[in-house]
Order: structure tokens, then C-alpha cells, then sequence
């Protein structure tokens, strides 16, 4: 997308391992991503495509390798830059029910993390919270009600701008749409795409449904048993699978159309 | 042929002590013996809660108001908690929507799935295991016998959805009422899972009601389909006429909203088409066409209640323009 194509995230030999080691959940994984630039993570249920995205925005430490960021090694940063970091990459989570405080209005939800990191001025908070409700699609007076009083979509939408107030340069997908009904699926897709656009946002985008992933990718990767074992261009990828799992995957896609269906099976 | 599940005019309320309204209502289907029937609509549109009804299943708010509902031919409301147990035990059997908190925290996989088969099916400990490692090897998870001594919560959300399935099917049952069964796996998985419901009912001539919300399931699945949208159903078809004919606005737009696999080296269909808006939490206050408030075929006349129109034969759709509608879905 970008000429310039500096990688804004650099993962090398990016391993995993629970249990004293008896569960690789990653195994040497080593990607990058270009300045925005959104790149398709697929994979069987279980390969460890969660736990990258924990890595990387720290809720897991890695057993061995390294994520840069902007060229810098994110384990080594004191704790200043690294307090200061952890704005910069943002995540929304699969599950737009449980990722909420039942508790808080979608305002506090999303002031109070702005105003700890200190993203801006209380006086503005109030106004930088309209736009950005704006911004998803949601009316003004979401602010002051709770997260019962949402569809998934819209909750969706909320996590969506929750992670935006951070004002990241890098947002990490896990799943953001699997939970969604198709035609809210659409939406919110065609939210992310917009926003990346308009933000120069870089993405790392996990998901189930491949023509989803298609959609919304520049690249795909395609994960199995804890490796990587394919990366192509999200176009190419389909027309030309190199890996056996990759083909698996394509020819276990659900074609639309009932009167083809024995057909392929034949 | 005899239907094997007859349902008329079903109609399901939430009633507390301050207000009660209708949430869903209307609503008549049949499924045969050995047919696959899928109820698609968006969340909220009363899919899971209308099947629920029917297995005597509502919460405490929930209270099945009007309709009849007859399994081989016997009213399911006439029956005593007793009798809907031994029929949902055996003949009917569920896979719930929420894979964790339907399978029991305090019990390994395999202790869950003997104990049905020893009581529906009259099988020894030992059979029962046989037969218990059979299935989840059939549901495509790798390692069987690991499986079967585990607890739930250490099982990944993927692995939990099959579990339920193969305990469903456990006991042979004639009819299989799956809730979004395949959400949480890939597609590799999803492809074992179709292949195995085709290989059951082929078996078995066991019966479906696949609810989902994955217009790609549908059509490698269903024979049958109905659409929900807000508490009633606004089209019947068989699959290939819904695919080929769509009749009603909201099925047209599910639809056209699946991101399409583009193989050809240009740019990519964007943005995609979607429906716009929510579905209304509520719809006893909406008069007339309840789809009103997203439709882009508004016009005069959609004021009006909608009736089921029959669009061809065995295909209905609630809206009247369901003429130029399908028209429409055909440029
Ligand atoms: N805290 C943990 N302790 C032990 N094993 C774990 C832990 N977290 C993850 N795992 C294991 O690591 C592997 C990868 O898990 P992960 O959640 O990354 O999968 P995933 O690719 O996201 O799968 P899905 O598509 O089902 O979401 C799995 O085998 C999982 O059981
Ligand atoms: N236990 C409950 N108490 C009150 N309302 C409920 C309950 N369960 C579901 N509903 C309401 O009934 C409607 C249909 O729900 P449901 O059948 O779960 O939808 P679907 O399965 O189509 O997504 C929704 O408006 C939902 O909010
Ligand atoms: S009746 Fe009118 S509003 Fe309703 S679906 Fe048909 S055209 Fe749309
Ligand atoms: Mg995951
Ligand atoms: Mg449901």
C-alpha cells in the first residue's frame, strides 16, 4: 500500500512454549508489517494465532525472540517508553460481549483509559469522545448508557473506538467479526477498512472466515501447528496456495451457491 | 409423508411483572423425516428461542403464549416434564449455542457421554465408551482418548463445540437441533463437521434444524430454508430457489453481504454491501412491515402488516413487493 514500506512491526524467531515446554503454542514465527499495511493471520483453531497477539501487545512474555517495533525492542524498553509504547498498539478482542465493563458508561470506557495515558487534555475529553463515536457510527448519547444496551455490532463498534482514543499506529484483530451476523459483519469491516485508510493505520488482522480475511488483508499468513508455513499476497494466495494446509483450507471454503455443492464433492 | 415436527402459529412472549410483549409470533414450519432445515436471521430475530420453546427450554421470563407444536405426531406442550425429558434424551437432541455452559464443569467428557447412552440406549459401561471414542473421533478431534478424560473448562472453544456435537448425537436421535454449531471452528473443521451431519442423515435418516447465521453452511447443508427477522419469518424457500430467487429485502441484503474471494488481479469489491441500521430491540410498537426502518425498497404500502406471499410454489416471502423484489436480486 504504502512506497515507502518501512515495517512498523518486525516479529523474529518468535516462539512460545507452556507447560516446561510440552505445548509449543508458537514455534519460531517470524513476519513483519509494513506502515499501513494490514496483514491476514489464518490458521486451524488452536495454532497459536491468540497467542501472537498476546505477545505482542505484552500480556504474554515471549519464551524466546524478538518484536521489534519501530526498530526498537519492545522487552527492553524502560519503563517510560514502554508506558509510552503501550498506546501505540492497541487490540480488539473476538468477543465484543465479554471485553466491556458491565459496570461503567461507554463514556467512562472510553475516557478513562485516554485520561490515564494522558492522550488529551480533560477539557477536551468530552469532545474527543463524540468524535470518535462519530467516527464508528454511533449516536452521542451512547456515552451515558451501559454495554446491555447494545447489539454485539454496536459493541463491537465501541471496542473499535475505545482502541482508536489511544490514537495507535498499530491495531492487533483477534476475531473482531467471527462473533457478528453477517450483515453486521459488513459493517464493521467496512468501519476497519475506512478508518485504516484514513488513519494510516497498520493492522494485524486474525480470523476464521478466509474471504473476510481476504477483504480486509494486503498479505496473508497462514499458520499451522505453531508455524507459519505460508505467507503470500492476499490476492495470490488464492489464485496460486502453495502449502498443503493452504490448499486445505481454500478447497474447505463453503461455496455459495446450493446447486454446486455435489458437484465439488465428486 | 408425515412430518416429523409440526409447529402452528407459535407465539412466545416476555412477560414480567411490569411489561409484557410478543417476541415471537406467527410462526409455522414442518421439517420431514430426514431433512436438513436451516433458520437463518440476525441475531435477536428469536431462532434460538423458538427452538427452546418447542424442547419445554424458556428462562423464567419467557412464556410460550399461543401455538401447537406436534413431534410424530404428538403435542409437545400436552407433555409432562417426565415425558420431555425421555424424548429430549433420545429422540430430540440439542447442541446448545453456548458449547461451555452446557457441558457439565464438574464431570470429564467421556463420564457425560456414557451416562446418556446407558440410559437411552441400554448400553453397557464398556459399549458406551466404544462408542463414545467412535464419535469424537468422527467430530475430527485428533487425540480421542485424551479428549474423553478431560474436564471441560480445559478443552479450547473449538474442541468444547465438538464435544456437544458428538454427545448429541450420542444417541441416535431422529431429530438434531444444532445452534450455531461450527462459529467457532476453521473451516478445515467446519468441512468434517458438514460432511459428518450428510453422512448421519444419510444413515440414520435423521433429521436437522440447523440455526445459523453462515449463508456458506446453508448452502452446503439445507434442503429447506426459513428466514427470521424480527420475531417472524419473512421467507420460506427450498435452498437453491433462496440463492437463485431471494423474495424478500432482508435475505437479499444477507445475501450480498458475504465478502466474495476475488481470484482476479483487480481491485477488490469495496466497500462491501451491507444493511444498514439495527434490527429494532422491540417490534409490538412497529406498524406495519417490521423491516421497514432498514429497507431500501420502502415504499407506499409497506405500512401495512405484511402476510406471507406465496412467490412461487413452496417459496413465501413477507413482503408484497416480493415480485420486483426478486427481480431485483437477479440483475
Ligand atoms: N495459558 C495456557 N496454558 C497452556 N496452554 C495454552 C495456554 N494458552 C494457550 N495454550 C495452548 O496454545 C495453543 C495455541 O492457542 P491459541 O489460543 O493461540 O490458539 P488460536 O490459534 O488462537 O486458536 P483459535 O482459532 O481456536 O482461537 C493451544 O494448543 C492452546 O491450548
Ligand atoms: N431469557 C430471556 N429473557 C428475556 N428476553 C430474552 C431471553 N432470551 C432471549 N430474549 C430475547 O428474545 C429475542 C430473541 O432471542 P434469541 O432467540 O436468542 O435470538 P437469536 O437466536 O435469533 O439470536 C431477543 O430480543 C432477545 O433479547
Ligand atoms: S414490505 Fe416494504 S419495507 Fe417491508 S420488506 Fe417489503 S419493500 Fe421493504
Ligand atoms: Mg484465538
Ligand atoms: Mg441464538
Amino acid at each position: 500500500m504504502n512506497e515507502i514500506n518501512s515495517p512498523i512491526l518486525a516479529v523474529s524467531g518468535l516462539k512460545k512454549y507452556y507447560n516446561n515446554s510440552s505445548i509449543r503454542a508458537v514455534d519460531d514465527v517470524s513476519f513483519t508489517i509494513n506502515q499501513g499495511e494490514t496483514l491476514g493471520l489464518v490458521g486451524e483453531s488452536g495454532c497459536g494465532k491468540s497467542t501472537i497477539a498476546k505477545l505482542i501487545v505484552q500480556l504474554e512474555k515471549p519464551s524466546e525472540g524478538k518484536i521489534l517495533f519501530h526498530n526498537q525492542d519492545l522487552s527492553t524498553l524502560n519503563k517510560e517508553d514502554k508506558h509510552k509504547n503501550k498506546t501505540k498498539i492497541q487490540m480488539i478482542f473476538q468477543d465484543p460481549y465479554s471485553s466491556l465493563n458491565p459496570r461503567k458508561t461507554i463514556g467512562d470506557a472510553i475516557k478513562d483509559p485516554m485520561l490515564y495515558h494522558q492522550i488529551c487534555e480533560k477539557e477536551e475529553v468530552h469532545k474527543e469522545i463524540l468524535r470518535l463515536l462519530d467516527l464508528v457510527g454511533l449516536p452521542a448519547n451512547s456515552m451515558d448508557r451501559y454495554p446491555k444496551d447494545f447489539s454485539g455490532g454496536q459493541r463491537q463498534r465501541i471496542g473499535i473506538a475505545r482502541a482508536l482514543s489511544l490514537k495507535p499506529e498499530l491495531l492487533i484483530c483477534d476475531e473482531p467479526v467471527s462473533a457478528l451476523d453477517v450483515s453486521i459483519q459488513a459493517q464493521i469491516l467496512n468501519l476497519l477498512k475506512t478508518i485504516q485508510k484514513e488513519l494510516s493505520l497498520s493492522m494485524l488482522f486474525i480470523g476464521h472466515g478466509l474471504s473476510v480475511v481476504h477483504y480486509i488483508s494486503d498479505r496473508i499468513a497462514v499458520m499451522y501447528q505453531g508455524k507459519i508455513v505460508e505467507e503470500a499476497d492476499s490476492i495470490a494466495l488464492f489464485t496460486n496456495p502453495g502449502h498443503d494446509y493452504t490448499k486445505t483450507l481454500i478447497s474447505s471454503i463453503p461455496i455459495l451457491d446450493p446447486t454446486l455443492r455435489n458437484i465439488r464433492k465428486a | 409423508m408425515i412430518p416429523l415436527l409440526k409447529v402452528e402459529d407459535l407465539r412466545i412472549d416476555f412477560v414480567s411483572q411490569k411489561i409484557s410483549y410478543p417476541i415471537v409470533d406467527q410462526l409455522s414450519f414442518q421439517v420431514l423425516p430426514g431433512e436438513i432445515l436451516a433458520v437463518v436471521g440476525e441475531s435477536g430475530s428469536g431462532k434460538s428461542i423458538s427452538l427452546l420453546s418447542l424442547m419445554g427450554l424458556l428462562g423464567s421470563e419467557l412464556k410460550t403464549t399461543g401455538g401447537r407444536a406436534f413431534f410424530q405426531e404428538e403435542d409437545l406442550f400436552q407433555k409432562t416434564e417426565k415425558e420431555l425429558d425421555q424424548i429430549r434424551g433420545k429422540e430430540i437432541s440439542m447442541v446448545f449455542q453456548d458449547a461451555l455452559t452446557s457441558l457439565n464443569p464438574v464431570f470429564t467428557v467421556g463420564n457425560q457421554m456414557i451416562e446418556g447412552m446407558k440410559i437411552h440406549m441400554g448400553l453397557s459401561k464398556q459399549q458406551a465408551k466404544e462408542r463414545a471414542l467412535l464419535l469424537l473421533e468422527k467430530v475430527g478431534l485428533p487425540d480421542p482418548s485424551s479428549v474423553f478424560k478431560k474436564y471441560p473448562h480445559t478443552l479450547s472453544g473449538g474442541m468444547r463445540q465438538r464435544v456437544m456435537i458428538a454427545m448429541a448425537l450420542s444417541c441416535k436421535p431422529e431429530l438434531l437441533i444444532a445452534d450455531e454449531p461450527t462459529t467457532a471452528l476453521d473451516v478445515t473443521i467446519q468441512a468434517q463437521i458438514i460432511q459428518l451431519l450428510k453422512e448421519l442423515r444419510e444413515e440414520l435418516n435423521m433429521a436437522i434444524i440447523l440455526i445459523t447465521h453462515d449463508m456458506g453452511l446453508v448452502a452446503e447443508l439445507a434442503d429447506r430454508v426459513l428466514v427470521l427477522y424480527a420475531g417472524q419469518i419473512v421467507e420460506e424457500a427450498k435452498v437453491e430457489d433462496l440463492f437463485a430467487k431471494p423474495s424478500h429485502p432482508y435475505t437479499m441484503g444477507l445475501l450480498t453481504s458475504i465478502p466474495q474471494i476475488q481470484t482476479k488481479i483487480q481491485k477488490k469489491q469495496e466497500p462491501l454491501q451491507s444493511i444498514e441500521g439495527n434490527v429494532p430491540d422491540t417490534f409490538h410498537d412497529i406498524e406495519g412491515c417490521r423491516f421497514q426502518n432498514r429497507c431500501p425498497y420502502k415504499t407506499s404500502g409497506c405500512e401495512k402488516q405484511q402476510q406471507l406471499h406465496q412467490a412461487q410454489t413452496n417459496h413465501w416471502s413477507r413482503c408484497f413487493r416480493y415480485d420486483f423484489i426478486q427481480k431485483e436480486a437477479s440483475l
